[in-house]
C-alpha cells in the first residue's frame, strides 16, 4: 500500500517539477518561428530573395543585417535584380551603395504609412513607401517581422539617384548655368569642425590647428536652397546656354559695374537665383502660374519649353529651352522704415531722436515713424542703407505726417552711392503734411535714378535746423 | 490604580477562601485502593524496559523493574498515570478501570500529546489542556540555516502562516495566526519570552528601503527549547491577546551535571537562478523600436552612443559587451557559525549560559551579517520557599545592507535586472582598457548597480539587552506569590550612503539630490512586570483546581530620531554631517505607552476527564480614549472586560473506552474575547504636528482626536478534536475555528469641511473562520529504522462584515486593494486584461478608449492589451476595475518525513502554499515596455503589426494606453511547494572520556521550490500591513544553501 502511495507521490511530484521549470520557457518561448531569425537569415530562406542575398554578401553587408538594432528591409525579387547594370555589381562601393539604398534603420511596415512616407535609407537617400509601392517598385510580399526588423520584397531595383547638387557639377560642362552656380563655391570655416591645438592664455578663445575646419561651401545652396540636403525635395530649372545668356544680358543695364565681369557675374547671379524651388513637382502640370521664387520674384515657366525632366533623389531638375522673366518682375519694390535708421550724420544727439508710435485715425490703425528735432544741426540726415541695389530709375514714395508742430517744414531725400562716392539724386520739397486731410496718405514725391549696382545710402536730410520726420519711403523700379 | 487594587484584593479573598476550604481534606498515598499492573516495554524492539517512572500526581509512584513489569497502587480507577524515563517519552496512561496494562513507549523526541504546552498559566501537558495550543520541541534548531525564530516557525504549526519577509538574513517573517484579525492594526501575534512580553514592532522604520531590523533576531533558535503557540487561549493577555501568542521558552538546564554544547558550522548560499531578461543584442533591437514611438528620429537614434558599431569611435567599447547583471550583483555567500552551550549547577543554583557568533554573506555584493549573542539563564533556590530565576541576554549584530524593493534607482537588485546588458560596470578608454574606475549613470538614466553595492554604503547595528528576575514565593503549600520583573534596551543604529557617481540623482523640493545620506537611531526601553498570587489543590484525589489573581504592567518608550542629508562635496564623504546645511532633514518621533492588566483564572479537572477553566482579564492602556463606551470605568480608567471560557473531554479516559484501540480522543471547545491594543500611540488625542510654510515653523493639529478610540475586540470561538490510535502511532489533531472582530479600526473618510482626509475610529468589523489539520504517523517503527511522517494542513477565510464607507483602496508598489464587505481585507483591484488587439480593424470594431488628461478620447489600437469594459461606457477607466485575485492562500501548511536507521537520521520538510495570488511588480516593470529598462525574454513577441497574434503588447514608450497597468497581466499564482529544510546527521561512534557524543550533519534549506510563479521567489513580505502582501517588488529572494557542521557534546 505504501509503496503505490510513494510511487505515486512521486510521479507526482516530478510533474509538478517538469511544469514548473518551464514556466519561464513557456512564458518567454518565441511565438513565432520568425522571431529566431535576423534578417540575413530572412533574406537567405527566401529562394526568391537569392539573388538578393547574394549581392548583399559580395557588397559585405552581411553584419548589417545580423546587427542589433531594427531595420526594415525591400528586397528587390530575383526577377528585378536580373537587369541589375553589371558595372554596379563589379564595383563594391557601388553595389554597396545600391543595397543600403534597400535598407532603412527603424521598423516600418505597412500599417505606418496609410499616410505615404519618405524613409531614410541607409544609402543616405530617401524612398518614398506607400501601402503597395516603395518607390517605383511595387510590394510583392510585405510585412514580414524577424527579429531585427521586417522584410518587405519588391518587384524592382530601386537604385540610388544623384542628388540635384551632384546632377548640377555633373553637367557644368553642359550647361553654363550649372557652371555658374558651381563657381560659386567656396570654402567658409566652420570652428566645429576644426581641431583645437590650444586655448590662448591671453584671450581665453581656442586657438584652431591651421588648415583645419575649412568646409566647402557655395553661395547658392547658402543663399536658395541647399541642393545637397536629402531630406528635403526640390525643383530646380536648367536653362539651356543660349537662353541663359541672353536671359542674363537682358539684365545688364541693371547692373552697372565698372567691370564686364563683374555686371555679368551679378546678372548670372540673378537669373540663377530665381531657378530653385523648395517643392517637388513631379510633372510640369503641377507648376503653379506663375511660380514665385524664394525672394519673391514671380517666374512664369511656359510647359511647351520643358525639354526634360530629370528625376533626382532630392527632387526634379526641369531642362528648358526657354525662359523668359519679364525685367519688370525681376525688380521688387522696396520699403523703406522711417524708424530703423541705419545711423545719423552724428551720433551725439540721441535726445532729440524719438522713435514714435501713432495713431492713424483715418484707418485706425498704428504706425511707427521717427522725428528727429531739436538737433541743432544744420543739413543733419538719418540715412538707409539698402546694399545691391541695381541701376535703375526710381520712382519715391514717401509718407510723413506732420502731428507735432504747427509750423510747415521741408526736409530732403536724397540717394548717396557708395561706390560712386556721390549723390546719385536728390528730391527735395519732401513735405510732411500738416495734420488734415490726407495728411496720413502717401505722397509721390518724384524720381531717382541709381546709375552705380551698389550700396546706397538713402538720406533724409533736414532744412537747415529743422525737424526730420519719415514714416516710411517706398522705391517704386522703374525698369 | 485604586481600582486594579480592588480586584486585587478581591481575588486574594477569594483564593484564601479557597484555600481554608481545601485544609481538611486528606494526603498522599494512603487510601489508594486501586491497583494496577502490568509492563512496560519499547514500542520498536519490544523488549521490556527497565528504571521507567509511574507517577499519580503526587499521590503514587512506582518503578518499573529489569522485566519491565510494575506494580502501583492509585486512588481510584480514573488515573491517568504519567510514565517518565530516560531516553523515552513521556507518556500519560489513563487506567480505565483496568488492573493490568500493557504501555508501550517510544524513544525521547517522539512527538506525542503528552508533551508539554506553556500556557499563559503555565506549563501543562497538551492532555490536560482544554485549548487550542500547538507545542514546537526546537530541537532541530541546531542544524538550521541562519533562521530566527519566527522564520523557524515556518510549517511547525497548523494555523500558522509564516511568511519570510525576504532572503534577507535576519530579517525573519511576517506571521499571521489563523488569518486576518485586523485591517489597521498589527495581525501579529503576541510574543512572549520567559514569560516576558516582547516588543516584536520595529521602531519607527528603516531608512535603508525594505530592510527590518527584526527584535525577533535577537533570540538565537539554539537558545530555545520550547515553542508554544497559543491560538485560543489568549484572553488572558487581555488587548494584547487578539492574534493569539506565541510563547517561547529559553534554555534552562535540566539537570546537575555539567553538560557542554559546542557546535561549529560553515555554509555556502547559491545564487538564485537569474530572471531571463534580454541579451545585449536583444536589447538594442528593443530600445532602438521603443526609442522611435518616444518620437527620436531617426537620425537621433543612430546619434546615441551604443547605436555606433564602428569600434575606431569613441565609446565603441563602453557600448559593446553583454554584462549579467546579476551576476555582478549576486554573489555566492558563504557563512560561518560558533556556537557554545553550557547547562549545569548544584541543587542551590543552576545555570545555562550560551555564547554564539556567526558570520554570514549576504545574497547582494557587499552585504553581510555578523552577529554575537550571549545568554545567561539561572535558577536559584533561595530559600526553602522561595525560588528566584533570572534570564539574561544581550545580542550585537552589525549588518551591511542595500536600498531594496520599491528603490528604481538604488536598488541594487532590481537595476541589475534593468540595467542595459551592453554596457559595462567600469570606465572604459577608446581602446577597450577598463579602467578602475567605476562607471557613471549611463545615458539611458539607470544607475549603475555597482556603484551602488561598491561606492554605497548601509550599515544597521543593532544591540538588544533583556534581563528579567523572577521570585516565587511559596505562602503556603498551595499558594505561591509571583513575580517577575523584565527590562529591555534596544537601539539600532542605522546609516547609508548612496553616491552621487553611478546614481541618478532624486529630486527634493527644492534641489537634486546627487548624494544621498542618512543615519537613524532607534531605541526601545521597555518594563515590564507580572505579578501574580496562584492557588492549587487536588481535593480528593480527583478534583484537581486551581486559580490565579494578577496583575500586569508594561511600558514601552520608544525614540526615532533620524538626519537626511543630501549632496556631499565628494563620494569619500559620507557621513550625513557633509551633506550641504540647506538640505538636510533631521526628524523623529518619540512614542510612549502604558498598559495595566487585571487578570483571573481558574481552572478545574475531574478525574483528568472534564475540564473547564475561566478567564477574565481587564485592562487599561494609555492609548485607550477617554470616553471608550465599552468596558468598565474604574476610577479616571477605562477597564476592558474580556472572559473566555474553555472546557475539554477526555473521552479516551472514559471506562468504556478501556478495551478500545484509541489511546486519545479528546474533545476541545473555547469561547472568548480578547483585544488588539495596536491602535496608535496618540490616536485618540488631540496631537499637533510641526509644519513649515514658506521657511516659518508652526504647529498644525496633527489630526482629528477620538477621545472614544478602543481596542479592537476579537471573539474566538474554538472546537478542536485530538485522536491517537494504535499504541499513538496515528495521531491526528482537527481544530475549527471563528475569530470576529469587532471595533475594527477604520481610517473613516471625514468631510471636507474639517480639513482633514479621515478620522480613526473603531467602526468597522470582520471576521475569520478556518480549520486546521494535523496528522502524524510513526509509518516504520523498527529497532534500526524508524520512519515518521506528517503534516499539518490549514485554511482560513477572512471577511471583512462592517465598514463605515463603501470600499476602501489603499496602494502599495504599483498595486491596488480593495476593502470591501464581504470581501477579504486585502483583494488585488485592477483591471481584467484580455490578451491584445490583433489589428487596428479589431481594435476599432470594439470601439473602447481611455481618456487622456486633457478631456479627449484616445482610441486602443492594434497591440494594445484588450481590457474589459465592465460599465460598457466605451472608456476603460477606474470604474472598471474588478478584484483580480486575494494573496492570502487558501491553504498552507507542510509535511514532514523522518527517517532514521542506526546512526543515521534523515529529515526531509516541505511547506507549501496554494491559492494566494501575487502581483508581480518586478514582471510588470520587465514587461511593461515603457521605457529604457531591460526586459524579459517575452517582450521579443511583442506586437508589431496588423495581424500579430501575440500575449505581449506593441511596445510604446511611456505607456500612453496604459497597456502595463495594474491589471491581471501581473497577477499571478503564488501557490509553491518547497523542499524547506533536509538534515543528513550521523552519530559518530567514537569512546573517548573528553567527549559525550559527536554528531556530524549536513543540511540544505529551500533547496528544491516547485512554483509556476514568475519571479526569484514566491515567498515574500513587503510590509507590515496586509496592504502589502503579495507585492513582489525586487526584494532579496529566499537563498539555497547548503551547510555542513559538527556538534559535539563535552
Amino acid at each position: 500500500m505504501y509503496n503505490k502511495k510513494i510511487i505515486a507521490g512521486i510521479v507526482l511530484f516530478f510533474t509538478i517539477i517538469s511544469t514548473g521549470c518551464n514556466k519561464w520557457k513557456d512564458h518567454t518561448a518565441i511565438a513565432s518561428q520568425d522571431l529566431a531569425q535576423n534578417l540575413l537569415q530572412a533574406v537567405s530562406s527566401n529562394p526568391d530573395l537569392s539573388k538578393f542575398r547574394e549581392y548583399v554578401g559580395l557588397a559585405g553587408l552581411d553584419s548589417v543585417l545580423q546587427a542589433s538594432k531594427t531595420f526594415t528591409v525591400w528586397a528587390p525579387n530575383n526577377a528585378a535584380l536580373q537587369t541589375i547594370d553589371p558595372a554596379t555589381v563589379a564595383d563594391k562601393a557601388k553595389l554597396r551603395a545600391f543595397i543600403l539604398n534597400h535598407i532603412s534603420n527603424q521598423l516600418y511596415f505597412t500599417k505606418d504609412v496609410v499616410v505615404p512616407q519618405r524613409i531614410l535609407m541607409l544609402s543616405g537617400k530617401y524612398n518614398n513607401f506607400t501601402t503597395v509601392k516603395f518607390d517605383e517598385a511595387a510590394l510583392v510580399s510585405t510585412d514580414k517581422y524577424v527579429s531585427n526588423g521586417v522584410l518587405h520584397s519588391i518587384n524592382a531595383m530601386v537604385p540610388p539617384l544623384q542628388n540635384i547638387w551632384d546632377f548640377i557639377n555633373a553637367t557644368s560642362a553642359q550647361y553654363a548655368q550649372n557652371a555658374y552656380i558651381k563657381g560659386l563655391n567656396f570654402n567658409a570655416f566652420d570652428p566645429a569642425q576644426a581641431i583645437i591645438d590650444s586655448i590662448s592664455v591671453v584671450t581665453g578663445l581656442p586657438v584652431y590647428r591651421p588648415g583645419t575646419g575649412l568646409v566647402p561651401r557655395n553661395l547658392f545652396n547658402d543663399r536658395v536652397y541647399d541642393m545637397k540636403r536629402e531630406d528635403k525635395q526640390y525643383t530646380y530649372f536648367v536653362m539651356q546656354d543660349a537662353n541663359f545668356t541672353l536671359e542674363a544680358d537682358s539684365l545688364k543695364p541693371y547692373f552697372a559695374t565698372t567691370t564686364t565681369t563683374a555686371t555679368d557675374s551679378l546678372t548670372r547671379w540673378n537669373v540663377v537665383k530665381d531657378l530653385a524651388y523648395d517643392v517637388p513637382y513631379q510633372t510640369p502640370f503641377q507648376f503653379p502660374q506663375p511660380l514665385i521664387s524664394r525672394s519673391g520674384i514671380s517666374v512664369p515657366v511656359n510647359i511647351g519649353f520643358v525639354v526634360d525632366v530629370k528625376r533626382m533623389s532630392n527632387g526634379y531638375v526641369y531642362i528648358l529651352s526657354k525662359l523668359d522673366v519679364p525685367t519688370k518682375n525681376k525688380f521688387l519694390p522696396v520699403t523703406i522704415e522711417g524708424e530703423f535708421p541705419t545711423g545719423f550724420l552724428q551720433n551725439d544727439k540721441t535726445s532729440s531722436i524719438s522713435y514714435r508710435l501713432r495713431l492713424n485715425p483715418v484707418t485706425n490703425t498704428n504706425f511707427s515713424d521717427i522725428l528727429i528735432s531739436g538737433h541743432a544741426v544744420t543739413t543733419f540726415y538719418s540715412f538707409y542703407r539698402i546694399n545691391e541695389t541695381p541701376s535703375i530709375k526710381y520712382q519715391v514714395y514717401a509718407k510723413a505726417t506732420n502731428d507735432f508742430q504747427t509750423g510747415a517744414f521741408n526736409q530732403t531725400i536724397n540717394a548717396w552711392n557708395t561706390s560712386l562716392g556721390a549723390l546719385t539724386g536728390t528730391l527735395t520739397q519732401a513735405v510732411p503734411l500738416f495734420t488734415a486731410t490726407g495728411a496720413y496718405n502717401e505722397v509721390y514725391l518724384g524720381d531717382i535714378t541709381n546709375t552705380r549696382y551698389g550700396t546706397i545710402d538713402w538720406r533724409v536730410t533736414a532744412v537747415t535746423t529743422g525737424p526730420i520726420l519719415l514714416d516710411y519711403i517706398r522705391l517704386v523700379p522703374v525698369p | 490604580m485604586h481600582s486594579f487594587k480592588k480586584i486585587l484584593t478581591l481575588a486574594v479573598a477569594l483564593t484564601t477562601c479557597l484555600y481554608g476550604f481545601a485544609q481538611k481534606k486528606g494526603t498522599k498515598a494512603e487510601g489508594n485502593k486501586f491497583q494496577v499492573e502490568g509492563t512496560v516495554s519499547n514500542a520498536a524492539t519490544g523488549k521490556p524496559i527497565r528504571g521507567i517512572r509511574l507517577t499519580y500526581k503526587e499521590f503514587a509512584a512506582s518503578l518499573t523493574d529489569s522485566s519491565g513489569h510494575f506494580t502501583i497502587k492509585v486512588p481510584g480507577e480514573e488515573a491517568l498515570l504519567l510514565l517518565e524515563g530516560d531516553g523515552y517519552q513521556s507518556k500519560e496512561v489513563p487506567v480505565r478501570g483496568l488492573h493490568t496494562l500493557k504501555i508501550v513507549m517510544y524513544e525521547d523526541g517522539f512527538s506525542s500529546s503528552s508533551d508539554v504546552v506553556e500556557l499563559v498559566t503555565g506549563k501543562t501537558t497538551k492532555t490536560l489542556s482544554p485549548y487550542a495550543a500547538s507545542n514546537v520541541e526546537a530541537t532541530d534548531g541546531w542544524n538550521r540555516y541562519a533562521e530566527t525564530p519566527d522564520s523557524y516557525l515556518q510549517g511547525k504549526v497548523a494555523g500558522l502562516n509564516v511568511i519570510r519577509r525576504s532572503g534577507t538574513q535576519n530579517i525573519g517573517a511576517a506571521l499571521f495566526l489563523r488569518g486576518i484579525n485586523s485591517l489597521y492594526a498589527t495581525n501579529q501575534p503576541l510574543i512572549v519570552v520567559d514569560g516576558i512580553i516582547f516588543n516584536n514592532a520595529m521602531v519607527g522604520g528603516s531608512i535603508i528601503s525594505n530592510s527590518y531590523s527584526n527584535p525577533l533576531s535577537s533570540i538565537d533558535v539554539r537558545d530555545i527549547d520550547n515553542i508554544s503557540v497559543l491560538k485560543d487561549a489568549t484572553s488572558l493577555y487581555g488587548t494584547k491577546g487578539g492574534n493569539g501568542a506565541i510563547m517561547i521558552t529559553t534554555i534552562r538546564a535540566k539537570e546537575l551535571g555539567t553538560k557542554i554544547d559546542f557546535a561549529v558550522y560553515g555554509g555556502y548560499n547559491a545564487v538564485p537562478k537569474n530572471l531571463p531578461v534580454l541579451n545585449a543584442g536583444d536589447y538594442r533591437t528593443y530600445l532602438s523600436e521603443i526609442l522611435k514611438t518616444k518620437g527620436l528620429s531617426d537620425a537621433d537614434i543612430q546619434k546615441q552612443p551604443y547605436m555606433n558599431d564602428d569600434p575606431s569611435l569613441n565609446n565603441y567599447y563602453a557600448y559593446h559587451n553583454q554584462t549579467n547583471w546579476q551576476d555582478l550583483v549576486m554573489k555566492q555567500a558563504y557563512t560561518k557559525n560558533i556556537y557554545l552551550k553550557v547547562t549545569g549547577g548544584d541543587n542551590i543554583a543552576k545555570y545555562a549560559i550560551s555564547l554564539g557568533f556567526l558570520n554570514n554573506d549576504g545574497l547582494t555584493k557587499k552585504t553581510d551579517l555578523s552577529k554575537y549573542n550571549m545568554r545567561f539563564n539561572g535558577d536559584l533556590n533561595l530559600s526553602r520557599r522561595m525560588t528566584a530565576t533570572t534570564n539574561l541576554s544581550f545580542t550585537l549584530s552589525e549588518q551591511n545592507l542595500r536600498d531594496q524593493g520599491n528603490a528604481s534607482k538604488t536598488n541594487p537588485l532590481f537595476l541589475a535586472l534593468v540595467k542595459a546588458p551592453f554596457l559595462r560596470t567600469n570606465d572604459v578608454s577608446a581602446t577597450g582598457v577598463e579602467s578602475p574606475i567605476i562607471a557613471d549613470r549611463d545615458t539611458l538614466n539607470i544607475s549603475n548597480p555597482i556603484a551602488i553595492t561598491d561606492l554605497g554604503q548601509g550599515l544597521s547595528k543593532a544591540y538588544r539587552f533583556a534581563g528579567s528576575m523572577g521570585f516565587k514565593y511559596e505562602i503556603t503549600k498551595d499558594i505561591d506569590f509571583n513575580t517577575t520583573i523584565g527590562v529591555v534596551y534596544n537601539k539600532v543604529r542605522e546609516s547609508f550612503f548612496i553616491p552621487r557617481k553611478g546614481v541618478v540623482p532624486d529630486s527634493l523640493n527644492t534641489a537634486i539630490a546627487y548624494s544621498r545620506l542618512g543615519t537613524q537611531v532607534t531605541s526601545l526601553f521597555s518594563i515590564y512586570n507580572d505579578t501574580r498570587l496562584t492557588y492549587s489543590k487536588i481535593f480528593h484525589k480527583l478534583h484537581s483546581f486551581s486559580a490565579r489573581a494578577g496583575v500586569r504592567y508594561l511600558k514601552d518608550k520608544t525614540e526615532q530620531d533620524y538626519g537626511l542629508g543630501y549632496n556631499s562635496a565628494i563620494d569619500e564623504l559620507v557621513s550625513v554631517g557633509n551633506g550641504v546645511n540647506g538640505l538636510r532633514k533631521i526628524g523623529g518621533e518619540i512614542g510612549e505607552s502604558k498598559w495595566v492588566s487585571t487578570y483571573f483564572n481558574a481552572d478545574y479537572s475531574y478525574a483528568d476527564k472534564y475540564f473547564i477553566s475561566a478567564n477574565l482579564s481587564g485592562d487599561a492602556s494609555s492609548r485607550f480614549g477617554k470616553n471608550v463606551t465599552s468596558g468598565i470605568n474604574l476610577g479616571s480608567n477605562v477597564f476592558s472586560v474580556l472572559p473566555s471560557v474553555s472546557a475539554a473531554w477526555l473521552i479516551s479516559s472514559e471506562k468504556a473506552m478501556a478495551d478500545s484501540k484509541i489511546d486519545l480522543l479528546k474533545l476541545r471547545g473555547s469561547y472568548g474575547l480578547s483585544g488588539n491594543d495596536d491602535i496608535g500611540n496618540y490616536t485618540a488625542q488631540q496631537t499637533y504636528v510641526s509644519q513649515n510654510l514658506l521657511g516659518m515653523q508652526g504647529l498644525v493639529r496633527g489630526g482629528i482626536a477620538n477621545d472614544q478610540l478602543q481596542w479592537e475586540q476579537v471573539k474566538k470561538i474554538n472546537v478542536g478534536l485530538d485522536l491517537a490510535v494504535l499504541n499513538e502511532r496515528l495521531q491526528f489533531s482537527l481544530d475549527a475555528f471563528s475569530n470576529k472582530t469587532d471595533k475594527l479600526i477604520v481610517y473613516e473618510p471625514a468631510p471636507t469641511a474639517s480639513g482633514f482626509d479621515y478620522v480613526v475610529a473603531n467602526s468597522g468589523a470582520l471576521k475569520s473562520s478556518g480549520v486546521e489539520f494535523t496528522a502524524s504517523a510513526r509509518v516504520i517503527n523498527k529497532k534500526n529504522f524508524n520512519w515518521d511522517a506528517g503534516f499539518n494542513i490549514s485554511h482560513y477565510t477572512t471577511s471583512v462584515t462592517k465598514l463605515p464607507t463603501s470600499r476602501i483602496l489603499t496602494s502599495f508598489g504599483g498595486a491596488t486593494y480593495i476593502t470591501q464587505v464581504n470581501g477579504a481585507p486585502n483583494e488585488f483591484f485592477g483591471h481584467q486584461a484580455n490578451g491584445v488587439y490583433v489589428s487596428d480593424a479589431v481594435a476599432a470594431s470594439e470601439g473602447l478608449s481611455i481618456r487622456k488628461a486633457d478631456g479627449t478620447l484616445s482610441p486602443f489600437k492594434g497591440g494594445d492589451i484588450r481590457f474589459t469594459d465592465l460599465n460598457g461606457d466605451k472608456i476603460i477607466d477606474d470604474n472598471d476595475r474588478l478584484v483580480l485575485g486575494n494573496p492570502n492562500p487558501d491553504l498552507f501548511g507542510s509535511f514532514f518525513n523522518k527517517f532514521s536507521y542506526k546512526r543515521f537520521s534523515l529529515n526531509t520538510m516541505f511547506t507549501f502554499s496554494y491559492g494566494n495570488e501575487v502581483y508581480n511588480y518586478t514582471r510588470a516593470q520587465l514587461e511593461g515596455m515603457s521605457n529604457a529598462y531591460n526586459q524579459t525574454g517575452a517582450v521579443l513577441n511583442r506586437w508589431k503589426t496588423n495581424g500579430e497574434v501575440t500575449k505581449i503588447p506593441r511596445a510604446t514608450w511611456g505607456d500612453p494606453m496604459g497597456n502595463s497597468r495594474f491589471s491581471s497581466r501581473w497577477i499571478e499564482d503564488g501557490s509553491y511547494l518547497r523542499l524547506r529544510v533536509v538534515t543528513l546527521s550521523y552519530d559518530v561512534p567514537f569512546r573517548s572520556k573528553f567527549f559525550k557524543y559527536a554528531t556530524v550533519y549536513a543540511t540544505g534549506n529551500n533547496l528544491l521550490t516547485v512554483t509556476r510563479y514568475k519571479g526569484y521567489d514566491p515567498e515574500f513580505s513587503a510590509t507590515e500591513s496586509i496592504f502589502g502582501q503579495g507585492v513582489d517588488n525586487t526584494l532579496e529572494p529566499q537563498l539555497r544553501s547548503v551547510q555542513v557542521g559538527f556538534k559535539v557534546g563535552l
